[in-house]
């Protein structure tokens, strides 16, 4: 295993997950080819059903069985995360999460736990085709008792995964398949220009920014996944313009709680939301909702809101990058806003 | 014979990860032999020899290594010279602002290494050329609405109005006698009010000093004169008018300039007190003030100052020495409706009046 600094995102799940199954003895991981060698499409569960073969659960492909299989786990005591290997396939277990899952927490005559974690490798730019490359979170977003989060190079898996356990409510946990390969934040090329600030709050916040630049011009909130393409729109922003940009980037998706965004938002003034799905009933639509209602008087101009174009998504790797957000996107939207 | 290079074993993964040789260093081996084992994001492949001969490590394991980066190398006997490893001096980032600016003056990049910055912008080097450390913490103060006015007003005289400007010396010994008589009827009355008479006094006989410019061709004059006085407390300077001042008597001018003062007290303006005026008198008082040149603000052509009281010997016919008191009064005239002459003789025609008493 790479040293914690130099660390890939995906080694990082790795470990989580690992460190998980040796503090909670009743945790079972459950997914399709999870056992070793496979160790799942990419790996993140190697060598895991090697050290716990009676907790690490290789199926066949039956999503709808399977989650419905943690949710009765979880229903009898236990902890369950499950992997279903390509958050396309969400769409599959969607009854189980959202019929059964999140209603079992209140519809008992009193509060029962249900510490489940849904894990979603989620999104484009790998050039897997348009039913494995989407980005669904935005329809898991507004189910009472359902928190949807997001895996970034910023936040720690560990403790991410731990606190939504102990929760005792369902989550969805959606993980951009490009971090997998990707360096932890602090530890790749180029993110030297950038500092990292966590400022916490029920959302888990991080904010970037490029390392000695106090003010704000705009603020970009994106989920994980995006980070990337927001430090590549940041960097191309500040350095050919001198528009400096701070990145927000939340832990959890929903509930989303801006409160601690407000000093920043004050600051700036101007706010875009970046998200890789299709418009229309998105995450992004419920931050700038949500912005406008506790922050309109700090704002200057309207929440601004980049998705990827209504399309299905190309597997051909020019017409894919051509349809989902990219870091020129990002930038271009910066400057305009920056600019009113 | 040759290098052993990593091939790109999937197209989305910008590096990979040698996990361990499978031959040592220094070892024989056959074409087809498997040497190493690389890791993708999502499965190992091992890396083949693909000549026979000894196998030289170029890199340890593990180790993060890109496509096309050369690994090992297969030869002879001999250990092939190490890979040259680029070593730079800390990276520093310029921003595209900093660097033009940096071209403008001809600062080379190692200057700017004395900033101490990991990110340079343009004001950084701003401060490096004018010569100053970057300050700790810099205060900015934002200028009120009524600064923001009188920005806009000093800065549209200066771009539009041609100014020249004349003084003259105003002796005003008889001037004062005529204060004491005045304040017994009509109360206070000081010297601006008497100014501002005197002025008035002359609009008939000089109407392009109470004349509007359109552009260099021409001026409008509208009838009567209307002359504005310079109030500041400390609150903002405003320009109240005292209307036709050319036909009302000096009791209303006095009664027009104490108004002004008490509301520029109390911030508390008309939209009228400061409208149409089209001459300006510009009051500069304050003890010590000899000589002040106004601006001419855009709806005049012309704006009188007036300097504080000044005493001076005077040598008397007789040989005998007495004090006399006098001021400094200046126009400043937009020379494209008056010249130096008729400037010099609207000045000495109200210096007249004031020096009758």
């Amino acid at each position: 295993m790479a040293e914690p600094g130099t660390e890939r995102v995906g080694e990082g799940l790795n470990r989580a997950l690992a460190t998980l199954l040796a503090e909670r003895p009743d945790l079972h991981l459950i997914g399709e080819d999870m056992a070793d060698p496979y160790g799942g499409a990419f790996g993140v569960t190697r060598g895991l059903s090697t050290g716990y073969p009676e907790r690490v659960l290789s199926t066949p492909i039956s999503e709808q069985a399977i989650v419905g299989f943690a949710v009765g786990l979880a229903l009898r005591g236990r902890e369950a995360v499950v992997e279903v290997m390509f958050s396309d396939f969400a769409t599959l277990c969607f009854d189980q999460i959202v019929n059964l899952a999140s209603k079992a927490v209140t519809m008992y005559g009193e509060p029962v736990r249900m510490p489940l974690v849904v894990r979603c490798p989620t999104g484009g730019n790998r050039g897997y085709g348009p039913t494995h490359s989407q980005s669904l979170q935005k329809h898991f977003v507004g189910v009472p008792n359902l928190a949807v989060h997001e895996l970034s190079p910023v936040h720690d898996a560990h403790a991410t995964l731990a606190r939504i356990l102990d929760s005792g409510a369902p989550a969805m946990y959606f993980e951009d398949k490009v971090l997998y390969g990707r360096r932890r934040f602090g530890a790749a090329a180029g993110d030297e220009l950038f500092h990292c600030e966590r400022i916490g709050g029920a959302c888990d916040f991080a904010v970037l920014g490029v390392r000695g630049v106090d003010r704000a011009d705009v603020v970009v909130i994106a989920p994980g996944g995006l980070t990337d393409r927001v430090l590549g729109g940041m960097r191309g922003a500040y350095l050919s313009d001198e528009i400096a940009v701070r990145a927000v980037v939340p832990s959890r998706l929903y509930p989303f709680d801006p409160a601690p965004l407000a000093a920043l938002v004050a600051g700036a003034g101007r706010v875009v939301v970046v998200e890789d799905a299709t418009a229309g009933g998105t995450w992004g639509a419920e931050v700038a909702h949500t912005i406008h209602q506790q922050m309109w008087d700090l704002l200057s101009q309207p929440v601004r809101l980049l998705h990827a174009p209504p399309s299905t998504i190309p597997a051909a790797p020019h017409l894919e990058r051509a349809v989902l957000v990219q870091a020129d996107d990002i930038r271009a939207v910066v400057t305009a806003v920056a600019g009113g | 014979m040759g290098d052993i290079r990593l091939p790109r074993l999937n197209a989305t993964d910008e590096e990979y990860t040698l996990i361990e040789w499978l031959v040592g260093d220094g070892a024989p081996v056959e074409a087809g032999t498997a040497v190493a084992l690389v890791e993708t994001s999502k499965a190992a492949h091992e890396l083949v020899a693909d000549d026979a001969g000894i196998l030289w490590q170029r890199t340890s394991a593990p180790s993060t290594c890109r496509p096309g980066e050369v690994v090992a190398t297969v030869g002879g006997d001999d250990r092939p010279p190490p890979v040259r490893q680029a070593c730079d001096a800390d990276p520093i980032t310029i921003t595209e602002p900093a660097r033009r600016l940096m071209a403008e003056h001809g600062v080379a990049e190692a200057d700017v290494r004395s900033i101490g910055k990991p990110v340079i912008a343009r004001s950084d080097i701003e401060q490096l050329v004018a010569g100053q450390a970057p300050p700790a913490t810099a205060e900015r103060v934002t200028v009120s609405a009524a600064q923001r006015r009188v920005a806009r007003t000093v800065s549209a005289s200066h771009r539009e109005i041609p100014a020249a400007y004349t003084v003259v010396k105003v002796v005003a010994d008889r001037l004062k006698q005529r204060l004491r008589a005045e304040a017994a009827t009509i109360g206070f009355v000081g010297i601006p009010e008497l100014v501002v008479e005197a002025i008035a006094a002359r609009r008939a006989e000089f109407p392009l000093c109470f004349a509007r410019a359109e552009g260099d061709q021409a001026a409008t004059v509208r009838p009567g004169a209307h002359v504005g006085v310079t109030i500041d407390v400390g609150r903002g300077l405003y320009l109240p008018v005292v209307a036709d001042a050319d036909t009302r008597p000096l009791r209303d001018v006095a009664a027009d300039l104490l108004r002004f003062r008490r509301a520029a007290v109390r911030g508390e303006f008309a939209e009228a007190d400061l409208a149409g005026s089209n001459i300006a008198l510009t009051i500069h008082t304050d003890a010590d003030v000899v000589h002040a040149q106004p601006l001419i603000f855009p709806e005049h052509t012309c704006a009188v100052s007036l300097a504080s009281m000044q005493r001076e010997l005077v040598l008397q016919n007789d040989g005998s020495v007495t004090t006399s008191d006098y001021f400094h009064l200046g126009l400043a005239y937009d020379h494209r409706f008056v010249n130096g002459r008729s400037a010099v003789a609207f000045l000495r025609a109200v210096k007249a009046d004031l020096e009758a008493g």
